[in-house]
């Protein structure tokens, strides 16, 4: 199974659950850039709420937890208290590139460096910090309402012999 | 009563704001630094945006033969010193922003080059593109020691630098035997 296969599943679930999905955005020791879009999202400007999307007062009543910042140590457990508080099915959106890879801070000894670390998220949402725009996409992504548009891209140049680079 | 009027009245008079983004692309201001496009042909390896890049999105592996240059979107904060370091211009800033991706690999750009072998002690030093790079934009600067130039580029520093030094002993010698 294919992640965007597991993606659409879990997208599907949520569809099925009746109701829109709501999201709780949890700072696990980011800089408050990405959750000032976060909330910039949900003004009437860019409206997520057109698409359901509104912020859950408590983790309890979330579909999807917006994780953004690299997981300090010390926010670790406040991030899996969270993570075990939402109930299934639950997507996990790493917003941010501290959320992504660690980001500026992700040779920092206090840092786990990235969501990835600890939960492994549905969806990625690179930008520091991503633009509203982009936040919408990420979370219609999540909800398997857009298509993705950035691919893996490789090149090499001829005469590169891979067997022996391996010695 | 008279707040609720004054909203609606408001409300009213500036009519509808929310984008349609979905549906429509909202125009991006000039000049936004978006999703970074490398050139993979235009890159000539030298590493200069690796050793630039704040984040460490950029990395660059040497093993052996290859050069290996990975760029990781989940890292780049659109800094854009890449960009300005790249002496070939490989870079060039997209205004695409739409870069949510559901896989980790999704968000990679992997490019590998050749490295060469230095003619003198024969381990590898740089790529082969550097060289080519290098051999035409010097081949004129050089004039009438073009040809010992072609013998140095293909050195390694530590040869090189042998080399210049064996070259210029002998410059010195031949000068006190003449005087």
């Amino acid at each position: 199974m294919s992640p965007e296969d597991d993606l659409a599943a879990k997208a599907e679930k949520i569809r099925r659950l009746g109701r829109s999905p709501w999201v709780f955005p949890v700072n696990s020791g980011g800089c408050n850039g990405c959750d000032i879009e976060i909330v910039d999202t949900i003004t009437p400007y860019f409206d997520a709420e057109r698409f359901g999307v509104r912020v859950a007062p408590s983790a309890k009543q979330a579909d999807i937890l917006l994780v953004t910042g690299p997981v300090t140590r010390q926010s670790l457990k406040a991030l899996m208290n969270a993570y075990e508080a939402t109930p299934e099915p639950k997507l996990v959106v790493a917003v941010g590139n501290c959320a992504c890879g660690g980001g500026i801070c992700h040779d920092s000894f206090t840092v786990m460096g990235g969501v990835d670390a600890v939960i492994k998220p549905d969806a990625y949402v690179p930008g520091c910090p991503p633009r509203p725009e982009a936040l919408l996409y990420g979370l219609l992504l999540a909800l398997g309402k857009a298509e993705q548009k950035v691919r893996r891209s490789e090149f090499k140049e001829e005469g590169i012999d891979e067997n022996r680079a391996a010695v | 009563m008279s707040s609720i009027l004054k909203l609606l009245r408001l409300g009213i008079r500036k009519g509808r704001v929310t984008l349609r983004y979905p549906a429509e692309r909202t125009p991006t201001p000039e000049g936004l630094r978006g999703r970074p496009v490398l050139d993979f042909d235009k890159c000539i390896g030298c590493g200069a945006c690796a050793k630039m890049c704040p984040p460490n999105a950029l990395t660059v592996e040497e093993k052996e033969n290859v050069w290996t240059l990975r760029l990781y979107y989940g890292r780049c904060i659109m800094c854009g010193l890449c960009e300005e370091v790249c002496p070939v211009d490989a870079y060039r800033f997209s205004d695409e922003f739409e870069l949510a991706s559901a896989t980790r690999s999704d968000l990679e750009v992997e490019l590998k080059l050749l490295r060469v072998q230095c003619k003198g002690c024969g381990r590898y030093f740089t790529t082969k593109r550097v060289l080519e790079d290098a051999a035409a934009e010097y081949s004129e600067l050089a004039g009438g020691y073009a040809g010992e130039f072609k013998d140095m580029i293909y050195l390694c520093p530590d040869c090189r630098r042998v080399k210049w030094s064996e070259s210029l002993a002998d410059a010195y010698r031949e000068a006190r035997h003449e005087s």
